[in-house]
């Protein structure tokens, strides 16, 4: 099980910081709980010259909340610029039927409602990350989605 | 997926990417190998040469280089 739990902190002095919560269902799997990322993270994706890269928009555990979309586009600014055009696609969010199982989404979670959000956020990262990119990168055909966990019969249709 | 804690007392900075590789993702859509792991890619100033020459390797054997997705819980 894995979930988009990322939060960019430009202070950060150390790379990465996974912030375990000890009553979660996914601390015993060693899952963080809220993995914060400094600049020097981002310095990971210059080891690998020649590869393309498809990167997840966090849209699971801060959805909604003060910030959230606005550190999620700031991620994905900043691996756009540092793989430029070696960005293949933006994937928005991770195996979302589980959303409410780790509380990120009510429990009544729906299908309907996970694409509303999904199309919030393509819009959203069209205009404020792709739009206008010096990398050739398309602004709007650019994202991935419907990374299900492949469990719910409702979900997988 | 396991990842290894970071403390914030003074340390090597080190970035870990949970990440899938793909040695074929571009028009032959064949997936050789796709599978869920987390790489120490090291940093600018101490790259991880190991795992980058895991993945020349691949891209010697394959004749393309790994596509990467970064997703699931490091992101």
């Amino acid at each position: 099980m894995r979930r988009d739990r990322v939060w960019y902190n430009a202070t950060q002095q150390t790379a990465q910081i996974n912030e375990y919560d000890p009553t979660s269902s996914t601390a015993k799997y060693g899952i963080a709980d809220l993995v914060s990322v400094g600049p020097v993270w981002f310095e990971g994706f210059n080891n690998f010259p020649g590869s393309h890269w498809s990167y997840q928009v966090n849209m699971g555990k801060t959805f909604g909340e003060p910030g959230g979309l606005e550190n999620a586009l700031e991620v994905a600014r900043i691996v756009m610029d540092t793989v430029q055009e070696r960005l293949e696609s933006f994937e928005l969010g991770n195996e979302p039927e589980l959303m409410p199982f780790f509380v990120h989404r009510p429990e009544n979670y729906t299908l309907e409602e996970y694409i509303d959000d999904w199309k919030s956020y393509a819009d959203a990262v069209s205009e404020n990350v792709l739009k206008g990119n010096p990398y050739g990168l398309a602004e709007t055909r650019f994202f991935q989605g419907f990374t299900f966990a492949g469990d719910d019969e409702e979900w997988r249709g | 997926m396991f990842t290894m804690t970071l403390h914030r007392s003074p340390c090597l900075p080190i970035s870990l990417l949970n990440i899938q590789v793909s040695t074929h993702m571009h028009a032959s859509g064949e997936d050789r190998l796709a599978q869920g792991l987390n790489v120490d890619t090291g940093n600018n100033s101490h790259p991880n040469l190991f795992s980058r020459d895991i993945f020349d390797l691949l891209y010697q054997k394959s004749g393309a280089h790994p596509f990467i997705r970064v997703g699931g819980t490091s992101t």
